[in-house]
């Protein structure tokens, strides 16, 4: 009886999680634990950060097998073997790879924007598109460090095409695009994209104002623009249908993003589903947002995660970021320039994508110059274009690199 | 590693972006155009229309007495002035002008709670 009880107790001790401890996991579960005092303590972007930190945190623990990422990282998923093999986060990544939760996450964004502000200001498209210069050049970025990697022999270094295109959609700012596409070109980088493109836009309010500053002088950030015209029902209802027509028409690969950013605006628009409103930007949104978080979490374990990749990937954001605020800014001091002073180029830096932080930014720095400045409507034009550039740079990436 | 074309790649991917925004940048300004155009035309018809009212409708005689609303016992003065300021409110900036007929107290009815839970419970799917 004693050899059965010890033979009992041996092997559950051999089969806990203790025994197959290892020091990346134990890293990966204090990074998911740094993450969640993020999320609760400092405020960074709560919603999704305090899911995808304890996605880290529970696909790390050993012997657990809650998700699979050996399932994922080829092209061809076999659906029958994650079905009959994979748990509860490998049904739900499904949602992911086959990118059905950033879609429907854009469908509640949508129906909780105001493109009046764009409406009345059209020229705010322009801001929106430079700020995508931060995209573009990152991708040379990244190119360079695979380049370097290759040179160097350090094989986690060397970010392929596919890898650069998905590093480098974090300088749009826009989580669910950043996941859209990493899923498609990077599907083992996608924690570490989604960690950076999360992190990089609650920080958006420490990140761009020294950039703002340095880029504009005390005058420009003065200026006080002109009050926006009112925009009629009839042009928000119009202009849903014209992005979409026009967006998915030209790069049929933004067409997921924006057809249902679109969808959404259009219903918030047309007032007549009110109730289709508040489920899309409610419930479904929050059900949508916590499958999301866990499950891009649980992509980041430690095998994928603990390289020299992800600290690239990490710095490469930022550069992004501060690429994408840097172009809005200079463009908006080029708008400036030509409009003889109607236009404060702090707006530009809202461009990022990031709604409505980044407007929020420029809202406070043009405030800290001129205290009755108020800049938020005027930079949420150029916001919300952002968030239209951003979709249509993932698509110009998607179409040119899957 | 072919930088031409990863150079090529970033310009084009660039040029993408800001010709699909300067695309909608027209697309968007031509629709406002038109839609300021339509509204103005609106305004100045509806504009018309009152003038030529005002025009037939001949001067009140400079003798006749002043309207005094008809207000129902127990209505204080202070209401009175109450409810013709909210409607004189109403009539500013737009040609319309009202006038204070009479004021009554409305009749007892349903309460605010059973209007609310009729409303809820007839309104279509």
């Amino acid at each position: 009886m004693f050899e059965v009880f010890k033979d009992t107790i041996l092997g559950l001790v051999n089969d806990s999680g203790f025994m197959g401890m290892t020091w990346q996991s134990l890293v990966m579960i204090a990074i998911g634990c740094v993450l969640i005092y993020l999320a609760i303590v400092k405020q960074f972007e709560p919603l999704l950060l305090l899911s995808i930190a304890f996605g880290v945190i529970i696909t790390n623990l050993p012997n657990a097998g809650l998700f699979h990422m050996e399932f994922f990282v080829n092209k061809d998923i076999n659906y029958g073997q994650v079905l009959h093999d994979g748990g509860l986060l490998d049904i739900l990544y499904l949602g992911v790879k086959l990118g059905i939760y950033p879609p429907l996450i854009f469908l509640g964004i949508g129906c909780m924007t105001d493109f009046g502000p764009l409406i009345a200001n059209p020229k705010s498209f322009l801001l929106g598109a430079a700020a995508q210069a931060g995209i573009f050049v990152t991708f040379l970025g990244a190119l360079l460090v695979g380049q370097l990697g290759l040179e160097l022999g350090i094989e986690q270094l060397m970010f392929t095409l596919k890898d650069a295109g998905a590093i480098a959609i974090i300088g749009g700012a826009d989580g669910p695009t950043a996941i859209y596409v990493a899923k498609e070109l990077a599907p083992d980088k996608l924690g570490s994209i989604a960690i950076a493109a999360y992190s990089y836009m609650a920080l958006v309010p420490v990140i761009q104002p020294p950039i703002m500053k340095l880029l504009t002088t005390k005058k420009e950030r003065s200026i006080v623009m002109k009050q926006l015209r009112p925009v009629s029902r009839t042009e928000k209802i119009i202009f849903p249908i014209m992005v979409t027509l026009v967006v998915s028409l030209i790069v049929p690969s933004a067409a997921p993003l924006m057809a249902m950013l679109m969808l959404g605006n259009l219903m918030r628009e047309s007032g007549v589903v009110e109730r289709l409103v508040k489920t899309a930007q409610n419930e479904l949104m929050n059900i949508i947002t916590i499958f999301l978080g866990v499950t891009v979490g649980a992509t980041a374990k430690a095998e994928y995660f603990l390289s020299l990749g992800t600290a690239a990937i990490i710095l490469l954001g930022l550069f992004a970021f501060g690429i994408g605020t840097a172009a809005g800014v200079l463009l908006g001091k080029v708008m400036c320039f030509v409009t003889k002073g109607k236009v404060n180029p702090l707006i530009g830096s809202a461009g990022v994508s990031a709604v409505p932080m980044a407007a929020r930014v420029s809202q406070k720095v043009g405030q800290k110059e001129n205290p009755s400045n108020f800049l938020l409507m005027h930079a949420m034009g150029p916001n919300v274009a952002g968030v239209i550039g951003s979709a249509v740079a993932a698509g110009v990436l998607l179409s040119v690199l899957a | 590693m072919d930088w031409i074309f990863n150079f090529s790649l970033m310009f084009v991917g660039l040029f993408i972006v800001f010709v699909v925004l300067c695309l909608l940048i027209f697309l968007v300004w031509v629709f406002g155009k038109v839609m300021i155009a339509i509204t103005a035309r609106k305004e100045k018809k509806k504009k018309k229309a009152a003038e030529e009212i005002k025009s037939q409708v001949p001067p009140a005689p400079k003798t006749a007495p002043k309207a005094v609303p008809a207000v129902e016992q127990g209505i204080t003065g202070d209401v009175v002035a109450a409810i013709s300021a909210a409607v004189a409110m109403m009539s500013e900036g737009t040609d319309k002008q009202y006038r204070v007929r009479s004021i009554k107290r409305v009749k007892e009815g349903r309460s605010a709670w059973s209007m609310a839970g009729i409303a809820e419970n007839t309104r279509p799917f």
